[in-house]
């Protein structure tokens, strides 16, 4: 297939698991972009011009880590990467609404569910974003776009006593991305070893 | 005697309709309030009316964008009260609309006061709740952090960050004996919600398994029990007052 016909797909993120994911899509049959986390909107729009990616995935960096937590720097810092998330899905969210169909996956860690001790900038921001990912899957619910998340596992000593490596998080993102997950919004995919169950 | 006699408490936007109830049952509690309102909206009314019951309150006033600003009202509450034991993050806003609409200074006030305002607010209360020895932190999040809703993409990224947050701190803090906990209210009888015509109204109740909408006291009564000694083994939870909206 030419890449015309190619559905397409936009991954935001600069870590490993960002890129895993970049290539399993493409593995799919995706034509896969990948865009830096503070793309502006702006580029994303122009990026998106004559062909409206069917999926865009928004991984939160997994090595994200603000020293000095609850400074006002460290504030300034989570401040921004959401501000980034939230103005790339705006800007997107107006595209593919108008397709009628679509995916928006955000990617965040799972002790953003749980709290962590150690990780406070990345378990706020993973679980603000996954607060976000249910507002925005009701909204773009009845144009038939499903928003989900995925939260990977940062625990070795979780039950199945490793990390889960970044194709497994790959694939539960590839999984959101196909045809088969067209009933599945508004939920939280955890892939993190057994950490947490419910 | 009450369960919270000789307890120092900061009740964040206590102007409102559910921090003012917080601090009144509080103060009834026998704890010595700090009730604060933003210089738009002063507590300067409920802690008149403390005063007048007898409670020792104070007023400590500040706008939670602005980090000076914050770190004062909660130096002036501390020194005030002579210490804090109990820090209460009520203040929120809501500025609704849908994100394909939502302009950036709508995310920014909505994150910057429910999420980034409670957290700078804790980072100031912080050595002082340790001092305490048995300091308590009960930040008010919302069914909306935990369930979502069309329109509120920056109300429910905010709550579901303070819940994150709760739980962070809650690890962080449990070696020094503070505890921290969330509550997420669901529709709550407010001045927002008396505005409702009847029928958006009687919609909102037809998700309550209670089929009521929650009073200000019962957000109140539930942050009693997390401010109070048999509470004294939880933390980094969250209750639902929500009349069974959220059932998980």
């Amino acid at each position: 297939m030419s890449s015309a016909e190619r559905e397409r797909a936009f991954v935001i993120g600069s870590g490993d698991i960002s890129a895993a994911c970049a290539a399993k899509l493409a593995t799919d049959g995706f034509d896969t972009m990948t865009f830096a986390p503070d793309t502006c909107p702006e580029a994303l729009v122009e990026a998106a011009e004559g062909a409206v990616p069917f999926g865009v995935v928004l991984a939160l960096d997994e090595h994200l880590a603000v020293p000095g937590d609850w400074t006002t720097e460290w504030r300034g810092a989570v401040a921004e990467v959401l501000r980034n998330a939230y103005a790339q899905t705006r800007a997107l969210a107006r595209l593919i609404m108008r397709e009628r169909r679509g995916r928006i996956i955000y990617v965040v860690a799972a002790d953003g569910l749980t709290g962590s001790g150690t990780e406070s900038a990345r378990a706020v921001a993973s679980a603000s974003l996954a607060g976000m990912a249910r507002s925005v899957a009701r909204e773009l619910a009845p144009r038939s776009v499903n928003v989900n998340t995925v939260a990977y596992g940062t625990a070795e000593d979780a039950p199945l006593g490793r990390l889960p490596s970044t194709d497994e998080v790959a694939a539960a993102v590839a999984y959101l991305m196909s045809e088969g997950a067209a009933a599945v919004s508004g939920q939280v995919l955890s892939v993190d070893s057994g950490m947490v169950m419910r | 005697m009450g369960a919270l006699t000789g307890r120092k408490a900061l009740v964040t936007g206590a102007s409102g309709g559910i921090g003012g109830a917080i601090a009144a049952r509080l103060a009834a509690d026998g704890a010595a309030v700090a009730c604060h309102g933003v210089p738009w909206e002063p507590a300067d009314a409920i802690v008149a009316e403390l005063q007048s019951r007898g409670h020792q309150a104070i007023a400590v006033c500040g706008n939670l964008m602005d980090n000076a600003e914050v770190a004062a009202a909660v130096q002036q509450a501390v020194a005030g009260l002579g210490g804090l034991d109990i820090l209460i993050n009520n203040a929120g806003v809501t500025k609704d609309g849908l994100i394909v609409k939502m302009d950036p200074s709508t995310w920014d006030l909505v994150l910057g006061v429910n999420l980034f305002g409670a957290i700078a607010v804790t980072e100031a209360a912080i050595p002082a709740l340790v001092a305490s020895g048995d300091g308590r932190i009960i930040n008010m999040a919302s069914v909306v952090g935990l369930m979502g809703n069309a329109g509120q993409a920056n109300y429910g990224a905010s709550k579901a960050g303070l819940i994150a947050f709760t739980k962070v701190v809650a690890r962080q803090l449990a070696k020094d004996g503070v505890k921290a906990n969330a509550i997420a209210p669901g529709f709550i009888q407010t001045r927002m919600t008396a505005e409702l015509p009847e029928k958006a109204r009687a919609a909102l109740v037809e998700q309550i398994p209670l089929t009521r909408l929650g009073d200000p006291e019962d957000v109140a009564a539930v942050c009693a029990f997390l401010s109070g000694p048999d509470s004294a083994y939880m933390t980094g939870q969250v209750l639902g007052v929500d009349g069974g909206m959220v059932m998980a």
